[in-house]
């Protein structure tokens, strides 16, 4: 087996390992009861499924430029999805939308009359 | 190699349309941005696997415009998502006030 072949081989197992996580994290997004535990779902084809679909294109093309191109482009990924997640999660407690019974610890439960405002930025 | 990008071109499709489910159903607006950002990321996937699968490096400035741009979208709409859109929501929420 050639070197090619082998990095064809290991491309296409990335692809579809990508490809599973994506799928299983649409399939959590729909059918899991509320935001939080659908956002636990939503991250893991931001991050872990992008990373092996992207590790399975550089394998496929095979030049440095395009490689440094896609771990730029994982480097993002990671930046931004905690900053959406972030604000969409305190967007969700701070509008009530958080289905208290599902929590096993919650730690703001208690300091929810304090706030002036219920919007989710500072 | 072609085989394997049927396959996974039709499970980012399927995920896409599953996405596209949760997103009309909603209920708030808060799980439509949710449902929007992994369908961006199923996006670049897609845009992805179409350079690799062509070979042509010149769509990869455009993984990099998504990846970056992608999350203005959750950013604005929860920050201006004051109240909740969801009736039965506000009722539990309401129920869960009066139970404290």
């Amino acid at each position: 087996m050639s070197w090619t072949t082998l990095a064809d081989v290991l491309a296409a197992a990335c692809l579809l390992a990508g490809a599973g996580f994506a799928l299983v994290a649409a399939i959590g997004v729909l059918r899991l009861p509320d935001l939080l535990s659908r956002m636990h779902a939503a991250t893991k084809p931001q991050v872990i499924g992008l990373m092996f679909v992207l590790t399975g294109v550089a394998l496929k093309l095979r030049e440095p430029s395009v490689l440094g191109i896609l771990a730029l482009v994982v480097v993002l990924q990671m930046a931004t999805s905690v900053v959406a997640s972030h604000m969409v999660g305190r967007a969700a407690f701070r509008a009530g939308q958080v289905r208290h019974d599902l929590l096993v610890v919650d730690e703001l439960g208690d300091r929810a009359d304090d706030w002036e405002e219920p919007r989710g930025a500072p | 190699m072609s085989i394997v990008v049927i396959v996974v071109a039709a499970m980012l499709g399927l995920a896409a349309a599953v996405l596209l489910v949760r997103m009309t159903v909603g209920p708030t607006i808060l799980d439509r941005s949710v449902a929007l950002d992994v369908l961006m990321a199923v996006t670049i996937c897609a845009v992805g696997l179409y350079a690799g699968h062509t070979g042509s490096t010149t769509v990869l400035p455009l993984l990099l415009g998504l990846s970056m741009v992608g999350f203005v979208g959750a950013v604005s709409i929860a920050r201006y998502a004051s109240g909740s859109d969801d009736v039965a929501a506000e009722d539990d929420d309401d129920q869960r006030q009066g139970e404290r």
